[in-house]
C-alpha cells in the first residue's frame, strides 16, 4: 500500500508540474507588465485558468519566459540577445 | 574594433525583430547511457529532432560560450512522455532540462562543397577546415525509390581487383557485401575500389562516401591520408562516427552516408557507399534498443534489426532516364567470428544485398590477397553489367578455380596423378598466382583483360608458379609501354576485337621471346 501511494504522489506531482505555469522575471519592479502581457498569452492558449508561480531570475537580464503545458514563450533580453549575438556571429 | 564588424552587429541589430512565439516544450526526468526519458512533448513525432537548453539560469556569458546546440532524436513515443537519444556529450544534459521540439526529421548537409571532406553522422565538418557555405539539407530517413523509378543494373562498377571484376562484377545500383573475419582485407577491398575511381572519366567517376562506424579514429585517419596520397579524395568523402561516439551517431552514420549519396543521385550522378561495417552499427542499435527498454530478441538484437539494414540498403538504386538515371552503389561490410557467415547479423545482411564477396582467414595466411573463397562469393546482379571484354576472357574462370579447388586435395599424392590432373592443377596455380593483388594497388580494365587474356591462354604455362606474379608485372608494364594503342582501344570499347587478340597474341610472343629467362623451366 505505501509503494501504491507514493507512486500516486508521484503520478500528482507530475500532473501539476505540467499544469502549472511559471512565469519568469528578471526583477520585481516588471512583474505587473509580465503578469499583463504573459497574461494575455496564456489566454490565447487557453491557458488563462491555470496557476501560475513566479519566479525570479535576473540571468533573463529583462523580460520575461513563461513555461508550462508544454509550451514555452521565452520573451526575455537574454533570449534577444543571444538571438542578436549568434545571427551576428554565425551568419 | 573593426568599423566592418560594427557595422554588421548594428545591421543584425536593426533587422532584428522579437518573436515572443510559443514553443512546444518539454522536461528531461530521466538521463543515462546517451538516452533521456522527456516529460511532455505529446504531439511530438517519430525520429523528430528535439534541442537541450542549456542556457536555462546561466549568465549571459555563459550562455554566449555554448557554441554548439546540443541535438537529440526521438526514437520511442510513450503514454506519458518520449524517449531519445542524446546525438552529443551525455554529460551536458540535466534532470529538468526544457526540451524543444523543432518539428523536423533528421537532415544532413550534403553537396559539391563536400567532395574531399570528413564530417560526423550529422554532416557536421571535422575535418578543421571550416563550416559549409551553402549546403543542401537531404533528409536522413527517406522511402527508398520504387519499382517504376529504377531501371536494371546494367553499367559496371570497377574495382579494380581482378578476382572481383572478373568473377564476381558489381555494377552501378547494386548492394554487394563484403563479409570475412577481422583482418581479411575487407577495408583494403573497399579503399581501392575508392581509389581505382580514379581510372574513370571525370564526368563518369562515382562520387565516393566512406562511412566508418565504429572504427578507431587512427584507422580512419590512415585511409583518410592514403585517399589523399592517391588523389581519391577529391571525389570521396568521409562519415566518421568513430568507437569513441556515441551509439546514436553509429547507428545513424550510415543513415547519414545514404543521405549525402542521395544528393548525388537526385542529380544523375553514380555514388558509391561502403558502410564500414554494419555489425558493428547493429551494435550500436541494440545498445540503443536496450536502453530504449525496447524487448530484446534473438542475441538480444530488437525486432526491427532487419528492417534496419533492410531499409539502409533499399536506398541503393539506379534511377531510370526519367529521374535522372543517377545511381548509389552500396558495399556494406560485415565482420564475421570464426568464418560464421550463418550467425544472425550475416545471414540478414546476405539476404538483402545482391551477392557477397566472403573473404577467409585461411586464404589470407596461405598469402593469397585479396583472401576471396570464390565458391561462396556471388555477384546476383552484376554479370549483367560486365564489360563484354571482361565476359570474354573471364567466362570460365570461376569454373576453372573451383574445379582448381576440389583437386588441390589431391596435390599431396603428386605423384599419382594423371596428366590431364596435373596440367589443371598447374594451371589452377598459376591462375590463383595471377589474381594475387597488393593493397592499394588496383588495375584498370583494358589491363586486367590483357592479364587474365594471356593466363587463360596459357601465357604463364612455362613460368614457375613462385615468379607468375613478378612475369605478370613485367607483362603489364611492357604492354603499358609497347602497346598502349590495344589497352587503350580495350578501355574504348569495352571489347577484345579481333585484331585486338591478335595484337594481344602477338605482345606474348614477343614478351616471351625478350624473356626467355622467365619462361625457361616448367
Amino acid at each position: 500500500m505505501p509503494r501504491v501511494a507514493k507512486a500516486f504522489e508521484r503520478l500528482a506531482a507530475r500532473e501539476s508540474a505540467r499544469n502549472t505555469v511559471t512565469l519568469t522575471i528578471a526583477d520585481k519592479t516588471h512583474e505587473h507588465t509580465a503578469h499583463k502581457e504573459a497574461g494575455a498569452i496564456l489566454a490565447k492558449l487557453g491557458l488563462a485558468e491555470s496557476p501560475v508561480k513566479t519566479h525570479i531570475d535576473d540571468s533573463l537580464i529583462g523580460g520575461w519566459r513563461i513555461e508550462g503545458s508544454e509550451h514555452l514563450i521565452d520573451a526575455s533580453h537574454k533570449k534577444h540577445l543571444l538571438a542578436i549575438y549568434n545571427l551576428a556571429t554565425h551568419s | 574594433m573593426d568599423s566592418s564588424i560594427v557595422e554588421k552587429i548594428v545591421k543584425e541589430i536593426e533587422g532584428y525583430t522579437p518573436k515572443n512565439e510559443s514553443e512546444h516544450v518539454g522536461r528531461v526526468t530521466a538521463v543515462g547511457d546517451g538516452v533521456v526519458a522527456i516529460d511532455g512533448l505529446s504531439k511530438a513525432v517519430m525520429s523528430e529532432v528535439v534541442i537541450f537548453e542549456e542556457g536555462k539560469g546561466k549568465k549571459l556569458d555563459k550562455a554566449m560560450e555554448e557554441t554548439t546546440t546540443l541535438y537529440g532524436l526521438i526514437l520511442n513515443l510513450e503514454e506519458d512522455g518520449v524517449r531519445a537519444s542524446i546525438l552529443g556529450d551525455t554529460s551536458r544534459v540535466s534532470e529538468g532540462m526544457t526540451v524543444k521540439s523543432t518539428g523536423k526529421v533528421l537532415m544532413v548537409p550534403s553537396g559539391e562543397e563536400l567532395l574531399g571532406r570528413v564530417v560526423n553522422a550529422l554532416g557536421e565538418p571535422i575535418d578543421g577546415k571550416g563550416p559549409f557555405k551553402n549546403p543542401t539539407q537531404m533528409p536522413v530517413e527517406r522511402q527508398a525509390y520504387g519499382v517504376i523509378d529504377r531501371k536494371s543494373v546494367t553499367v559496371p562498377l570497377q574495382t579494380g581487383v581482378k578476382a572481383i571484376d572478373s568473377m564476381i562484377p558489381i555494377g552501378r545500383g547494386q548492394r554487394e557485401l563484403i563479409i570475412g573475419d577481422r583482418s581479411t582485407g575487407k577495408t583494403t577491398i573497399a579503399i581501392d575500389t575508392i581509389i581505382n575511381q580514379k581510372n574513370e572519366p571525370a564526368d563518369k567517376r562515382p562520387i565516393c562516401i566512406y562511412v566508418a562506424i565504429g572504427q578507431k579514429e587512427s584507422k580512419t585517419a590512415r585511409i583518410m591520408q592514403q585517399l589523399r596520397e592517391e588523389g581519391a579524395l577529391e571525389y570521396t568523402i568521409i562519415v566518421d562516427a568513430p568507437a569513441s561516439a556515441p551509439a546514436a551517431l553509429q547507428y545513424l552514420a550510415p543513415f547519414a552516408g545514404a543521405a549525402i549519396g542521395e544528393y548525388f543521385m537526385d542529380r544523375g550522378r553514380d555514388v558509391l557507399v561502403i558502410y564500414d561495417d554494419l555489425s558493428k552499427q547493429a551494435v550500436a542499435y541494440r545498445q540503443l534498443s536496450l536502453l530504449l527498454r525496447r524487448p530484446p530478441g534473438r542475441e538480444a538484437y530488437p525486432g526491427d534489426i532487419f528492417y534496419l539494414h533492410s531499409r539502409l540498403l533499399e536506398r541503393a538504386a539506379r534511377l531510370s532516364d526519367e529521374k535522372g538515371g543517377g545511381s548509389l552503389t552500396a558495399l556494406p561490410i560485415i565482420e564475421t567470428l570464426e568464418g560464421d557467415i550463418s550467425a544472425y547479423i550475416p545471414t540478414n545482411v546476405i539476404s538483402i544485398t545482391d551477392g557477397q564477396i566472403f573473404l577467409m582467414t585461411d586464404l589470407f595466411n596461405k598469402g593469397i590477397r585479396p583472401a576471396i573463397d570464390v565458391g561462396n562469393s556471388v555477384s546476383r546482379v552484376g554479370s549483367a553489367a560486365q564489360t563484354k571484354a571482361m565476359k570474354s576472357v573471364a567466362g570460365t574462370l570461376k569454373l576453372e578455380l573451383a574445379q582448381f579447388r576440389e583437386l588441390e586435395a589431391f596435390m599431396q599424392f603428386a605423384q599419382d596423378l594423371d596428366k590431364a590432373t596435373a596440367d589443371r592443377i598447374a594451371s589452377g596455380q598459376r591462375m590463383v598466382e595471377v589474381l594475387k593483388q597488393k593493397n592499394g594497388s588496383p588495375l584498370p580494365l583494358e589491363k586486367q583483360v590483357a592479364v587474365l587474356y594471356a593466363a587463360t591462354h596459357a601465357f604463364y604455362a612455362d613460368v614457375p608458379v613462385s615468379k607468375v606474379t613478378e612475369v605478370e608485372a613485367q607483362f603489364v608494364e611492357y604492354l603499358d609501354g609497347q602497346h598502349a594503342t590495344t589497352l587503350a582501344e580495350i578501355k574504348k570499347t569495352g571489347l577484345v576485337s579481333d585484331d585486338g587478340k591478335k595484337e594481344l597474341n602477338r605482345a606474348m610472343e614477343e614478351f616471351k621471346l625478350a624473356h626467355t629467362e622467365l619462361f625457361a623451366m616448367k
